[in-house]
């Protein structure tokens, strides 16, 4: 009696792993037959719902993800106190009067503020400003809820948007020019990637680049044409690839 | 800075100041045009699930600041000199 009842509970935790793997197999061929399809969305809501999901579910909880997501960061942002030690500009050391354009420069000379201001953006959504004479940029790149709320093997790129601020100068002899550039730079850089499902992030599918660079360049049109210096000030990577190009 | 699963990766810049160098070879009595710039680049990869980029966006406003200003570009010429 007793041996039957043991045999009988055996058998039945035998076939509910049976069960469970069957459903891990499955649920893996989804996934395969997915990365195949590539965009076949009906798909995707298939295999949530064979996951045990509710796609509506899902759904509104990406928006609330989202909305905790901008209000954290609005809060982090408040909680950044400005501290910083008074600081001394170069033009503080050199000469800070710009030489008029047909005046022979003499050097060393600080320049402020720009002659001209230009930015390029992908799109007229964006909202950048840019003031030459307080030689000041606001400039902004988004992208948000990258291929939707399932997202299904879009790989989207944002045109990078660039800011520029001009400067011109004669030399008056040839030689070597030293350009120092410097920025105050104040913003915010982030990235966020979301599945809104423990079960999805065991699948690394999502993941999500942004940089900054700081760039100097000069041209000298029939002379030494374009040389340049960059660095990156600041870059982020979040999600299951490696760092983008 | 980077994260390995899904989540949030955030960075401030409160006025942080940045110095950037260049030493150009330059000719005599031709105009050099001088740029400072910013670029912002992103991007975002998702085959299951979704993915968001922003960079010194609207909902976080900071009056008075700008993003970007150039305090200073300060300039020396060094004479090429052969002896």
């Amino acid at each position: 009696m007793r041996d039957s009842r043991v045999r009988k509970a055996i058998d039945t935790a035998i076939a509910q792993a049976k069960k469970r793997t069957q459903q891990r197999r499955a649920f893996s061929r989804d996934v395969i037959k997915l990365g195949a399809r590539q965009t076949k969305q009906k798909l995707a809501v298939d295999m949530l719902s064979k996951a045990g999901l509710d796609f509506e579910k899902l759904a509104t909880e990406a928006a609330e993800q989202h909305e905790t997501f901008e209000s954290a960061l609005r809060k982090m942002y408040a909680g950044i106190k400005k501290k910083r030690p008074k600081r001394k500009f170069l033009p503080a050391i050199y000469t800070t009067v710009p030489p008029p354009a047909d005046a022979t420069p003499s050097f060393p000379l600080c320049i402020f503020p720009a002659e001209k201001c230009s930015y390029s953006s992908p799109d007229p959504t964006f909202k950048h400003s840019c003031d030459a004479s307080k030689a000041e940029m606001g400039l902004s790149l988004l992208s948000t809820n990258v291929g939707g709320l399932l997202g299904i093997e879009a790989t989207p790129w944002v045109p990078p948007v660039t800011g520029s601020l001009w400067y011109r100068i004669k030399p008056p002899i040839g030689g070597t020019l030293a350009v120092i550039a410097e920025v105050l730079v104040t913003g915010s850089i982030n990235v966020a990637v979301m599945t809104s499902s423990d079960l999805l992030d065991l699948v690394p599918s999502i993941g999500a680049d942004a940089r900054a660079t700081l760039v100097v360049r000069t041209y000298q049109d029939g002379g030494t044409g374009i040389q340049a210096a960059s660095q990156v000030i600041g870059e982020l990577h979040r999600g299951g690839w490696g760092p983008g190009p | 800075m980077a994260g390995g699963g899904p989540g949030h990766e955030f960075h401030a810049w409160v006025e942080d100041l940045f110095v950037q160098v260049l030493y150009a070879q330059v000719l005599p009595d031709i105009e050099v045009a001088i740029e400072v710039s910013i670029e912002l680049e992103g991007q975002g990869r998702s085959t299951f699930g979704h993915s968001t980029i922003n960079l010194h966006t609207l909902p976080l406003p900071l009056p008075g600041r700008p993003g970007v200003k150039v305090a200073a570009l300060c300039l020396n010429l060094t004479p090429t000199v052969i002896l």
